[in-house]
């Protein structure tokens, strides 16, 4: 049976969880966890750059049957060192698409992104999250036209969120 | 949930981009607002499923 062509986001963090390996959600899935009502195929996280970390991200990957999307339908699964080279990787997992990565595109990796993340605690499921002004900064640094459509919508969620904190 | 922090972003954005603020559907932001973080993954992973599913049937059809 061929993997879902989009994520079960609520899954794929679950499984994280449970793993134990330590991320920060970035990209879509963040705005969506900051409450932007969008859409988005896949799960995009920093993970954590340790020996324990990688052996526990490389363990889940296999257990979620993960490869990476590849154009000519070759199934090349992620190794061990494919997490320490530090890349992004852009897999297909039984729970739609997954893309681990070590560093966002300006070269912050987890232990840099730490102080701009935020934890959500819901229903049992703690995240870490990168946080709103962060993620605009990132987005409007991209500047990638997915990232301009969605921009406007994350400004306005912050002047609502700083709207009714006051 | 953590309180959210309130700083603004730092960096400049597009004037096009803030332009476009004023024309956000503010309804649907409430509406997401109202909905857990949890909620809302579903509802967005339930609607990405939708559209593959919409772009496959097109794809088969033509």
């Amino acid at each position: 049976m061929p993997h879902p062509a989009s994520a079960d986001l609520d899954a794929l963090l679950a499984a994280l969880a449970a793993a134990g390996v330590e991320h920060i959600v970035v990209g879509g899935a963040a705005a969506v966890l900051h409450g932007a009502p969008i859409t988005t195929q896949d799960l995009d996280v920093v993970y954590r750059q340790t020996a324990e970390n990688l052996d526990r991200l490389h363990a889940l990957l296999a257990d979620l049957d993960a490869f990476a999307r590849d154009p000519a339908g070759r199934q090349l699964r992620p190794d061990r060192s494919h997490l320490e080279a530090g890349g992004v990787l852009l897999l297909n997992t039984r729970l739609g698409p997954f893309d681990p990565m070590a560093k966002l595109d300006d070269g912050r990796g987890f232990e840099e992104l730490l102080a701009h993340s935020t934890v959500i605690d819901d229903e049992g499921l703690v995240l870490r999250v990168l946080d709103l002004p962060t993620l605009i900064e990132v987005k409007a640094a991209a500047n990638r036209a997915k990232d301009r459509l969605v921009l406007p919508l994350l400004l306005a969620l912050l002047a609502e969120q700083q709207g009714a904190a006051e | 949930m953590s309180a959210q922090k309130t700083r603004q972003p730092s960096t400049a954005v597009d004037p096009l981009v803030l332009q476009a603020v004023a024309d956000v559907d503010l309804g649907l932001l409430r509406w997401s607002l109202q909905l857990s973080p949890r909620e809302r993954l579903r509802a967005c992973s339930h609607a990405a499923a939708t559209f593959a599913r919409l772009r496959r049937a097109a794809s088969g059809v033509r």
